[in-house]
């Protein structure tokens, strides 16, 4: 136990205030929901504020708050830089989002394009993928609010990560999307605030010099330009972040719901806005030598850094900010994820007449047993964050060369687009296990490109846009 | 008959060599645990027994102290950011010190580094050309 650990009593009754809160909040906005559309699409008329703090908001999450830091404490001052990189993942989506609202101005999910562009087999390559990575990401998420209470706190891991599950499945159910979008909107502002606060704090008491000294003494690597590992991660998490953006169900439902000339700029914007964040929150890890600190796993870095600089009070302080940021991408995937399986799954293969009223009920359940399921592989806490999360750069990384070409180049077929995310994603499990976390997604998007292309040179068909407009 | 009995003495003689040195190893690794990575990062998982030492040192080979934080019962030691080096770990009290461990760091060469490193930005520029062209080519044609 350390002098900064807060008594459980006081961490259970922040858990609940602040649940209570959210759920109550999401009530409200979800009062009103009567359709599938007004549910899991917000009605597709959200306007730019709300657009711009939802996307940021979703992309600031636990990779932000406490793989950043991670990531600062194993790889140096390229791990900060190579995080922030993953801003690119949104800004690159921009012109796509636009795109995307124009070639399916109907459309559900990222799946509904997939279908109809490439066909069956892509499909269910990418439902795969797609289901993987949300899981992994949503157990990811369930971990970091076990890690964060479990190093706050004197509540166990198994108590943080039911209640973050718990609060965000309950409101999610109770609002959808709309709900979703105006947690996240409050949730960014939070989050920003708290971040540069624990940053200007950082530089405040221990101050650049003393960092600087102490990790050249004690962790030279960690600002040695020429760190091997950290090199190679750079590239790899440029690709990861858009990977992740590209194919997930969480950025296309926002382009569907965001309305007409919205996507672009709201995301361009959301994604210059990210850009500096995991460099604040990053940067706090370098002092951890400096503060004598050790974490007992690297992905609980930032928070122990950030709780012995501000003390008791700074712990209540990290809680809101994390778990805000927990609590803001779990809502968004979870949302997103019953969507591509209500409109991909069980609308598309098992009622394919369904009323909205019935897809409704649908989607709820499925947003309860993800949250079940969550819990149950979170339970078994598997691999760190940061390795969990890269672990599924493997599987998107595949899918981002077939959703450009989708989008852009009329002669990939079906065929060679599910063997491109196949063998991509093959690719890079073995990079994975054989090299390391830091390179399974910059195999599997090259492997993905080159069979891709050889798809595009040896292709016969030339696929028209006019029939993706349902 | 016969090969198939000396083929059994002879598995039967590798499996005793083998528990025998596991054993061994096993008794070694009680003492002190040797650790090797390729990215300068070491995990060193908490034991109940570290719980009467109040330091954690890592020793470069001269025997200097590359680092030190303090012994939190229940809490391991991620120990990041090492150059390509051995060395010792140990816990000290006032009166006793022990060795828990020896780590090897040799990083990945720069050579494969950059080699990943250009694929990526080949491939990145590769990205942004192809978005770019066809985003040019969508607005000419709206």
């Amino acid at each position: 136990m350390t002098d900064f650990t807060l008594a459980s009593s006081n961490a259970l009754a922040i858990l609940i205030v602040f649940g209570i809160a959210w759920i109550l909040w999401g009530w409200y906005l979800g009062r009103n929901n009567r359709t599938i559309d007004d549910y899991a699409l917000a009605g597709r008329n959200v306007g730019f504020a709300m657009a711009t703090a939802t996307a940021m908001a979703t992309w600031i999450t636990s990779n932000t708050t406490l793989v950043a830091p991670q990531l600062t404490y194993q790889f140096g001052v390229w791990g900060m830089l190579g995080y922030s990189m993953a801003a690119l993942g949104l800004i690159l989506f921009a012109p796509l989002a636009a795109k995307i609202k124009q070639l399916l101005p109907n459309g559900f999910t990222s799946g509904d394009f997939i279908y109809q562009r490439y066909g069956k087999a892509a499909w269910m390559a990418f439902m795969v993928i797609s289901l993987c990575y949300a899981l992994g990401w949503l157990v990811s998420l369930g971990m970091a609010g076990g890690l964060l209470l479990s190093s706050l706190s004197d509540l166990d891991y198994y108590t943080g990560m039911t209640a973050i599950l718990v609060i965000c499945v309950v409101y999610t159910l109770l609002g959808g999307l709309k709900a979703v979008i105006a947690t996240d909107f409050v949730q960014s502002i939070v989050i920003i605030g708290g971040v540069v606060f624990i940053a200007w704090v950082c530089i405040d008491e221990v101050g650049f010099s003393t960092i600087h000294t102490n990790l050249t003494t004690s962790q030279p690597e960690l600002l040695n330009l020429l760190f091997p590992a950290a090199i190679m991660f750079f590239f790899n998490n440029v690709f990861f972040g858009i990977g992740e953006i590209f194919h997930s169900n969480v950025w296309w439902s926002r382009a569907f719901a965001f309305a007409p000339s919205v996507g672009k700029k709201s995301y361009l914007t959301a994604g210059l806005l990210w850009l500096p964040i995991p460099i604040v929150t990053g940067f706090i890890a370098l002092a951890a030598g400096s503060l004598n600190l050790s974490p007992p796993s690297a992905d609980m870095v930032g928070p122990m850094v950030a709780a012995v600089l501000l003390g008791k009070i700074g712990a209540v302080f990290i809680f809101i900010v994390v778990f805000s940021a927990l609590a803001s991408s779990m809502d968004s995937l979870l949302a997103a994820t019953s969507d591509l399986l209500t409109q991909d799954i069980a609308k598309r293969v098992f009622m394919p007449k369904a009323s909205s009223d019935k897809l409704l009920r649908v989607n709820r359940l499925i947003i309860i047993g993800l949250g079940i399921a969550t819990w149950c592989v979170a339970a078994l806490k598997l691999a760190t964050l940061g390795a969990l999360l890269n672990f599924t750069g493997a599987f998107v990384a595949a899918t981002i060369w077939p959703i450009v070409y989708g989008i852009y180049q009329p002669k990939l077929s079906g065929g060679y687009a599910a063997i491109a995310m196949v063998t991509g994603t093959v690719a890079g499990l073995i990079g994975y296990f054989m090299i390391g976390f830091y390179v399974a997604a910059i195999i599997s998007c090259a492997v993905s490109l080159v069979v891709c292309r050889i798809g595009i040179v040896r292709s016969q068909s030339y696929f028209t846009w006019h029939s993706l407009k349902e | 008959m016969q090969s198939d009995n000396l083929c059994l003495t002879r598995n039967v003689f590798i499996l005793l060599v083998g528990i025998l040195m596991s054993s061994t190893v096993a008794h070694a690794a009680e003492r002190s645990q040797a650790y090797s990575s390729n990215d300068g990062v070491i995990t060193v998982p908490w034991q109940s027994d570290y719980a009467t030492y109040n330091h954690f040192h890592i020793l470069d080979a001269t025997g200097s102290k590359q680092s030190t934080y303090p012994v939190i019962a229940g809490q391991g030691w991620v120990v990041s950011g090492l150059p390509n080096g051995n060395y010792d770990v140990v816990l000290s009290s006032a009166n006793s010190e022990r060795l828990i461990g020896n780590i090897r760091v040799e990083h990945y060469s720069l050579q494969s580094a950059f080699t990943l490193f250009a694929i990526g930005a080949l491939m990145f520029a590769y990205l942004i050309f192809t978005l770019l062209k066809h985003q040019r080519s969508t607005s000419s044609h709206d």
